[in-house]
């Protein structure tokens, strides 16, 4: 009977674990642009995702997707860009890290953008400025 | 699930059976009401309104706790479930389960024999769970509910409602300050149709 029950709760165990647990207190706002060959690039697929990387500071630049130590593979918000290339979304606050990246995905193209963090989201706010795509 | 049936028609039973009218003006546990219907309605611009769709069935009590000549308080709660419709800057979820509590003061105006309005104030304490897959997303607001009851006496202390309240919630979120009034202030109507049961009103 123990055995029984040790085994029907163990992947209950595993669940719980796995969790990605988001609280709504705080918001930081993500804005930017995304330009291709300097030219606004509209309709690219924006995703934020939680990682356990650790940056000195708040330049935001392009990472090398094997640099990037996810959290989670879920994104927590999603967009596109606007005609002129414009992202704008807002991300509730991760239970286990403060650090983000943006994934900007066009077609089978995709890059990562980096890193979103105290050093630059202060103030609940990060403009990213123009990410070369 | 059971335990709130079982109280929900306990208390009907209770404010169903009473034999004997009381002429005094103060009462105790004399109203109790549920009720069914739709959940965020004409929501404002705002983060909240335009990531969910609206809700629907909402469910709906209200036990008074004292009353005082036609003035009741007591405490109210509800239940919905909203799937959402955009993700921009709500987050990557599929729906949001909504818990509201909170204590509530009326006033009851009879209109004719049978029928009569009731106006009410509402403090609303609000959860909101949101899922998807294994991700979470837990929030709070304090609301402001103006609500107004229509209730049609069918029979012994049983009225049919009909009822509106407009919902004036402020999130509880910390955000850049020109965000704040689009991110925080979440206001909604909801309708709603069930039974009240009363002591001593018509």
């Amino acid at each position: 009977m123990k055995k029984t029950l040790l085994l029907a709760l163990t992947p209950l165990l595993f669940t719980n674990c796995s969790v990605d647990r988001y609280e709504g207190d705080e918001r930081i706002i993500i804005e930017g642009k995304v330009v291709y060959n300097n030219v606004p690039l509209n309709n690219a697929q924006v995703d934020v995702y939680p990682v356990n990387n650790k940056p000195v500071n708040g330049t935001i630049a392009e990472i090398e997707n094997s640099n990037v130590t996810f959290d989670s593979h879920s994104s927590i918000s999603q967009s596109f860009t606007d005609n002129s290339g414009k992202l704008s979304l807002s991300i509730p606050r991760n239970e286990e890290t403060d650090v983000y990246v943006v994934k900007i995905s066009r077609g089978y193209d995709s890059r990562y953008y980096g890193y979103i963090s105290r050093f630059n989201a202060g103030k609940y706010y990060v403009n990213l400025g123009n990410l070369n795509f | 699930m059971r335990k709130i049936i079982l109280i929900a028609l306990l208390l009907t039973a209770n404010l169903c059976n009473a034999q004997e009218e009381d002429n005094s003006k103060i009462g105790f546990v004399s109203s109790f009401q549920f009720t069914i219907g739709f959940s965020n309605l004409a929501a404002n611009k705002s983060m909240m309104g335009e990531a969910h769709e609206s809700a629907f069935p909402s469910f709906t009590s209200r036990l008074s706790v004292f009353n005082y000549s036609k003035f009741y308080i007591g405490f109210h709660g509800s239940l919905h479930v909203m799937q959402l419709k955009s993700t921009k800057y709500y987050g990557n979820f599929d729906s949001t389960d909504v818990v509201t509590i909170g204590p509530f003061i009326s006033f009851y105006q009879p209109i004719t024999e049978k029928s009569l309005l009731e106006p009410y104030l509402s403090y609303d304490y609000t959860n909101y769970y949101s899922n998807h897959d294994d991700k979470k997303l837990h929030s709070e607001s304090d609301g402001l509910g103006l609500g107004i009851d229509y209730q049609h006496k069918i029979g012994g202390r049983a009225y049919i409602t009909l009822g509106l309240k407009y919902s004036i919630n402020k999130m509880r979120t910390e955000t850049h300050p020109n965000w704040e009034k689009y991110i925080n202030n979440y206001n909604f109507m909801s309708a709603k149709v069930g039974f009240t049961f009363s002591k001593n009103r018509l």
